[in-house]
């Protein structure tokens, strides 16, 4: 065996034992779906706690607006809750915007707080934590700027926090809103669906464990304080923070029934601008948090480390060796001898990830449809495959800022 | 013959014993009659040597190529012969050489001193003399009492043997005989004028032919004369001859030729191109399969040189092995090559040794007349092929071709064609080829020989024979499986690992896809139950 063999064989396995690991989540992920449905939606009992809702916003006069009045609509006691709109350091009209927003709901908790370059400006969890600071909520929510929740998202979370002393977080789902805008979006929206179906439902039902998603989720106020608010070197503060609640045994429940429509990227150019942050943040979260796996203590989390590494280092990897040693297989210089798969595996294989995914649509209204299907066959030689150069760049970012010891930069995704 | 004394020492033996005693020794008889090498022995007799000397190319006129044509024929009459320009004759040549061919192209030759050497040369040796276009010597002339004019500016046409009025390369004045003593061959005629004179005379080992021009009839009509000139006395046949055959040839077509040319009666020969590479693939295998039923179905099988390029250059040192390999193949198969096919061009400019390291295996050739002419100036002919055929192509002489059974040909000729693109061009040559009048012959029915270092492969009186035991001629085209490892199966490290988790993979998945069959038939249930009601 030639050392490209030995390479070849650890990619190869990598990739079959993360296959496996996702059939186990798929149906892990649906069992958690047929447990909802067999559930009632969960019920706020006794007086609702007040909650703070926090939405960052950078240069998103676009959008904000009808996210604000879609948070000024919730379906939870006005008196019990207040919107804190972070207006960071943005250069359009976002403030004079909020201004007329805020003087038209003066009887509301809506307060706005503009930052610039020396007070703000530094991204996400920076904007979260000058939030903090003003907040006086007992729970904390989070939603993105360009989000418009379902008017009972937030009961349902609190409803779901509150009943269970043991969660320190509870997440809701998200959709996308532009699902129909481009080929791209519709990917995406099959994408989320999937992601949360499979990633955080099945991982929620095997281990108890999910990740924050960004947006539509409740927090305990004293979890934040305990953790001295967000990592504003963290690009992926959600994931961050997560790994830091799971190290203080609380779980992150993902409750489906609040949901929250948020704007996806149309085109390939914003979307891998943003999928490559979001991939140079979890590879800071990793590097982060690996100590954890050898800690007796948080042998809980182990699975999500081990998830992650394995997604952004060992299958990344691999399929960049396997990948490269096929090309230079083929030039001729490189010799493979290693016995290979049989084309019935591979097609099976191909089968399963069609299959797989469409039963993560099936829960959703709108979304079992013919087409979707043929849309994640072309998914997966088309943005499956792009997955990997976002992965790459990410990993390539990450580590040319380690070297320069650069800051990392957060940057907006695009509105339209 | 044998048998009669053996059974006049029987008759003390019970007839039953005899009766056995006779099966045994014919049966002996019977094969050591066949099992007897049949290889033909080479001609003891060393081949001719002559001489061609040239004035000129007489490029651009109506004699353009001449040089070359002499020179192919005398190729095909088995002769060694060495091409030079006159003007590079020493003093004395002339005493290596039985045979010497003039070609008097230039009209006013000039008077270089290498001339007169050869002029005395020739005076002194008194050589068999052929000598071609203008100015015959005064010294031949007179013994043939020669008489020559200059014809008009108008084509003339050729009769000769089976040829009537066949046309003689471009309307140029030219000289011809208007009288003389010695044997006449065929008849010029320029039909304008009404004149008429012979091709070529000879008298005495003195030839003379003023008209020779390239082209099929008028090297015909030299060949009558050649045969005669050299003292041969052997006849020839017409052969049909098809070419351009290919293993990516419609094979279909190549067979529904063979058997529609079998049916009509008309013995053929296919001129296969070698293929040195990937003979073991079925692609090939079928190919062979199709040439063995050709071969059964009263055709022969000429094997071509391969082609050889300026670009690829004459790869010398392979090319004998790989035409070996090639043949050895075809006899394998139960295919006897008979003879190489080849461009002239490329046997007598016999560039890095050609002839003798690719052609050497074959006493039978089949020399096509080259498309551009190559204006060669020196060559020397040593790989010599007793058994040639003169090649014409077919439809340059077919319509000149008459009905005169009795007219013999002078030479094997190779009637050649390129094969067919389509059915409708088989069937519409046929159709011409059983109206016409040639007569074709099965070139198996002469002797001839191909040798390699493994295979002797001869035929004799139609029989086809390799290594000396006859080969039966098994008429049915065998099926040769597409199931082939055309790249031969690398080892493999870890296979038994990977079969396993092959194994293991495809039931794990088999057993995930059944449990998401579970999960969208309870998916869609749900669905319509929920978002459908």
């Amino acid at each position: 065996m030639t050392i490209a063999d030995v390479l070849m064989v650890i990619a190869v396995f990598c990739i079959w034992t993360l296959l496996l690991v996702n059939i186990v989540l798929i149906i892990a992920g649906y069992l958690y779906y047929m447990d909802c449905e067999a559930t009632p939606e969960p019920v706020l009992s006794g007086e609702a706690p007040f909650v703070s809702i926090m939405v960052p916003a950078h240069n998103e006069g676009m959008v904000i607006i009808p996210t604000v009045e879609s948070l000024l609509a919730l379906d939870y006691p006005r008196d019990r809750y207040e919107i804190i709109v972070i207006n960071d350091n943005s250069s359009d009209q976002s403030a004079a915007l909020l201004a007329s927003l805020q003087s038209r709901h003066s009887e509301r908790n809506l307060i706005v707080i503009n930052t610039d370059a020396v007070t703000g400006g530094k991204g996400k969890s920076n904007a979260l934590n000058i939030g903090f600071e003003r907040s006086r909520g007992e729970l904390i929510a989070i939603y993105d700027a360009d989000n418009t929740p379902e008017r009972k998202a937030l009961r349902y979370l609190v409803a779901e926090l509150m009943r269970d002393e043991g969660l320190g977080v509870v997440i809701g789902k998200f959709r996308t809103r532009n699902r129909d805008a481009s080929l791209l979006t519709r990917f995406i929206n099959i994408e989320t669906l999937s992601f949360q179906w499979m990633a955080q439902a099945g991982r929620w039902k095997l281990f108890k464990l999910c990740t924050i998603p960004g947006t539509n989720f409740v927090m305990r106020r004293s979890i934040v304080t305990k953790l001295g608010g967000w990592d504003v070197k963290a690009l992926a503060e959600d994931t961050e923070i997560s790994f830091r609640i799971y190290q203080m045994g609380y779980r992150i429940k993902f409750q489906p029934k609040s949901v929250t429509w948020e704007q996806e990227p149309q085109t390939v150019k914003v979307w891998f601008k943003q999928r490559t942050r979001w991939a140079k943040g979890n590879i800071y979260v990793i590097v982060k948090n690996i100590p954890m796996i050898f800690r007796r203590r948080t042998k809980v989390v182990r699975f999500d480390i081990i998830y992650l590494l394995s997604i952004y280092f060992l299958l990344l990897t691999s399929l960049i060796m396997s990948d490269i040693l096929l090309v230079l297989h083929a030039m001729g210089l490189v010799h493979t001898t290693i016995a290979g798969f049989s084309s019935l595996l591979w097609t099976l294989a191909v089968v399963l990830f069609i299959v797989g995914t469409f039963i993560t649509l099936t829960t959703e209204k709108g979304e079992l449809s013919l087409s979707n299907l043929w849309q994640i066959a072309l998914m997966y030689v088309t943005y499956c495959q792009l997955w990997m150069a976002v992965a790459a760049y990410g990993m390539f970012a990450y580590f040319k800022d380690l070297l320069y010891k650069r800051e990392a930069k957060w940057y907006k995704t695009e509105r339209y | 013959m044998r048998r009669r004394p053996l059974n006049q020492a029987v008759p003390k033996l019970k007839p039953s014993m005899t009766r056995l005693l006779i099966l045994v020794i014919s049966f002996c008889t019977a094969a050591s009659v066949t099992l007897q090498p049949h290889v033909i022995q080479a001609e003891e007799q060393p081949p001719r040597r002559v001489l061609l000397l040239f004035d000129s190319l007489a490029i651009g006129t109506a004699r353009e190529g001449n040089v070359e044509a002499m020179l192919r024929l005398l190729a095909v009459k088995g002769l060694q012969a060495k091409l030079q320009r006159v003007d590079e004759y020493r003093e004395g040549q002339l005493a290596e050489y039985r045979g010497l061919v003039f070609m008097a192209n230039n009209p006013k030759p000039d008077g270089s001193n290498a001339r007169h050497l050869y002029a005395e040369d020739l005076l002194r040796y008194g050589l068999p003399y052929l000598h071609a276009g203008y100015d015959l010597p005064s010294a031949f002339a007179e013994r043939l009492r020669l008489r020559t004019a200059l014809s008009e500016a108008e084509q003339a046409q050729v009769t000769i043997g089976p040829l009537e009025g066949a046309p003689l390369g471009e309307a140029e004045r030219m000289p011809y005989i208007s009288d003389s003593q010695g044997t006449p061959y065929g008849s010029v005629a320029w039909p304008s004028s009404g004149k008429q004179a012979p091709f070529a005379v000879l008298e005495q080992g003195i030839a003379y032919a003023p008209v020779f021009v390239a082209g099929a009839a008028s090297e015909l009509a030299m060949a009558y004369m050649l045969k005669d000139w050299l003292g041969d006395s052997r006849t020839g046949s017409a052969h049909l001859l098809l070419k351009e055959i290919y293993p990516f040839t419609d094979l279909a077509l190549l067979q529904a030729t063979a058997d529609a040319l079998y049916d009509a009666g008309l013995p053929f020969i296919y001129s296969v191109r070698p293929v040195f590479a990937n003979t073991d693939f079925p692609a090939m295998r079928r190919y062979l399969e199709v040439l063995k039923y050709a071969q059964s179905r009263n055709g022969t099988i000429f094997a071509e040189a391969p082609v050889v390029s300026g670009a690829a250059g004459i790869q010398t040192s392979p090319i004998k092995e790989k035409m070996a390999g090639f043949l050895n193949l075809l006899a394998e198969s139960s295919i006897v090559p008979l003879g190489v096919g080849a461009d002239a061009g490329l046997y007598l400019r016999n560039e890095g040794q050609f002839a003798e390291e690719g052609m050497a295996f074959f006493r039978s050739s089949a020399l096509y007349p080259d498309s551009d002419a190559f204006y060669l100036e020196q060559a020397e002919l040593n790989t010599t092929f007793p058994e040639s055929m003169l090649c014409v192509r077919w439809d340059e002489l077919e319509p000149y071709w008459k009905d005169r059974s009795s007219a013999t040909l002078p030479v094997d000729v190779a009637m050649y064609a390129d094969f067919f693109t389509d059915a409708a061009g088989m069937e519409s040559a046929l159709r011409r080829w059983k109206s016409d009048w040639i007569v074709f012959a099965d070139f198996k029915k002469g002797r001839h020989l191909t040798r390699t270092e493994a295979y002797s492969l001869e035929s004799s009186q139609g029989t086809l024979a390799i290594n000396g035991s006859p080969i039966g001629l098994n008429d049915a085209v065998r099926a040769v499986s597409a199931d082939y490892a055309y790249r031969e199966e690398e080892r493999k490290s870890l296979e038994r690992l990977f079969t396993v988790q092959n194994y293991v993979y495809v039931t794990v998945i088999c057993f995930s896809l059944i449990v998401f069959g579970v999960f969208l038939l309870i998916g869609v249930r749900l669905y319509r139950r929920k978002f459908m009601k």
